[in-house]
């Protein structure tokens, strides 16, 4: 088969096809994101522009990991996507809907059946393995943007390693608030490289990235790139002598109101009637578990 | 044998050189299919939006059927987005290839190197390091020769800049050497011919 003759079956009227192409994305796309997935991949923590297509939500949704796992899935796969940690969040749920009707693919909430977790903004408690990918919806791409919002010259910094405005930026934080204030996106370093962002999750989720058994892809659909850090690589938080990098932490006693964990991540809730202040763990299939486990 | 199928056939050929290029010198099992398995890796990258060179025996016929078959245009090596060398008949290639700029060292060129055998012993061994390859492992080529090796060696050592390789043997196994992973040759004989 030819490229004409694909592009013909994937055309409504035209060939014998569904009139969509399997997994949504034309294979012309999915052969660009394929290559410059590869490329990410031998380049770690550096940014690859790519084409990002229209996908049917809309830019800054998680069109970046969208399409990263409808170039990736094939028979056989099983996906997870989570939201924040919720597999039932809108977001989540619509994802995997639409990969699992446009994809032909098994679904799953429990990360260790999963062969491709997407994911915004956090990491699974559960540690995954060699053969499981890890794709992540990237709102802002760029580590630099904070101190540098012209892309031409944030490339430049990235081509000469000089991350010194970003070491700045910390060193203020520090000089008026006593710590480094960062919260989600704290910055990192890939194999002793390039800066990048590990897209919004908690500081919390930040050293699983380091010398993780799994491959992590991130992609930004709304700025266009894709960027990657392969297996048993160095990811690094930045972080002075002096004022090391530190996890979130939790008040004392803190644990989920559901399953009693204290040692995942916790979100912070208020009970509407009572007014008082209540955790529960941020991985909902995660808290399901354990919750399952003790009873 | 199964015909090559443009859509689930490359989907599974990418997956399979993700986890190569993801766990360098590993060498994985590509999908059988009626076509040559260095060709295979070839139709799964390949299209209108990128270039091509092939060199070694037959380059010729194959750059003609590929460039049919994908649409990429076949140019010469130093433009070449994706090069293919046939046989270690065709030397040197690597240092001819594009490495990229450091704005933007994803332009460097994917070179794929139709070998003889992958093993973790060979006529040619090499130690790899690291992204990808926990503390070092040992890569066994039949069918690559060292000249080209080293070349390849030498094409990444201005990292992020450098050439990107996937060796793919007569058994359709595949490793990748990716330009992250630091190239030792660790003991070499001569060629087989």
């Amino acid at each position: 088969m030819t490229v004409d003759e694909l592009l013909r079956d994937a055309v409504p009227g035209l060939g014998n096809g569904p009139g969509y192409n399997y997994a949504f994305l034309d294979e012309l796309s999915k052969r660009e994101l394929r290559r410059k997935t590869l490329k990410a991949v031998s380049i770690p923590g550096h940014q690859v522009p790519f084409g990002s297509r229209e996908m049917p939500l809309a830019r800054g949704w998680g069109t970046g990991g969208l399409q990263l796992s409808l170039s990736l899935v094939g028979p056989g796969d099983t996906y997870k996507a989570i939201d924040q940690g919720a597999d039932a969040s809108v977001n989540a749920v619509n994802m995997r809907s639409l990969v699992s009707r446009m994809a032909e693919v098994e679904t799953t909430l429990d990360a260790r059946d999963a062969t491709i977790v997407q994911t915004r903004h956090r990491i699974p408690e559960e540690p995954l393995r060699g053969d499981q990918i890890l794709v992540f919806q990237v709102p802002i791409p760029e580590p630099l943007e904070r101190v540098e919002p012209r892309i031409s010259r944030a490339r430049r910094m990235h081509a000469e390693r000089d991350y010194s405005k970003m070491w700045l930026f910390l060193y203020e934080s520090v000089a008026k608030h006593g710590e480094v204030t960062v919260g989600a996106r704290y910055p990192v370093v890939v194999n002793g490289s390039y800066l990048m962002d590990p897209s919004p999750i908690p500081r919390w989720d930040v050293p699983k990235l380091h010398h993780a058994p799994n491959l992590a892809l991130f992609g930004a659909g709304r700025e266009k790139r894709i960027y990657a850090v392969p297996p048993h690589t160095s990811v690094e938080p930045l972080e002075f002598e002096d004022y090391r990098f530190r996890v979130e932490s939790f008040p004392r006693g803190a644990h989920c109101r559901r399953c009693g964990s204290d040692d995942t991540f916790l979100d912070e809730l208020t009970d509407e009637r009572s007014g008082e202040t209540y955790f529960t763990c941020s991985d909902t299939s995660f808290c399901d578990r354990r919750l399952e486990e003790r009873r | 044998m199964k015909t090559f199928d443009p859509v689930f056939g490359s989907q599974r050929v990418f997956r399979c050189l993700l986890e190569a290029t993801a766990s360098p010198g590993k060498v994985f099992a590509l999908p059988p299919f009626d076509v040559a398995a260095p060709e295979t890796v070839a139709r799964t990258l390949l299209d209108p939006e990128v270039t091509l060179c092939v060199a070694g025996t037959g380059a010729r016929e194959t750059e003609d059927r590929l460039s049919r078959l994908t649409g990429a245009r076949a140019v010469p090596p130093p433009e070449a987005d994706f090069a293919l060398m046939l046989d270690a008949e065709a030397g040197g290639l690597a240092s001819e290839l594009k490495r990229g700029s450091l704005e933007y060292p994803e332009r460097g060129a994917t070179v794929i190197y139709a070998v003889v055998r992958l093993a973790e012993t060979g006529s040619l061994a090499l130690r790899l390091g690291g992204p990808g390859v926990p503390e070092s492992r040992n890569l066994g080529v039949e069918g690559l020769p060292v000249s080209e090796a080293e070349a390849l060696r030498e094409s990444r050592a201005g990292y992020p800049l450098g050439v990107d390789a996937y060796l793919v043997d007569e058994a359709g196994m595949v490793a990748g050497l990716p330009r992250s992973t630091r190239l030792e040759v660790i003991s070499s004989w001569p060629t087989r011919r």
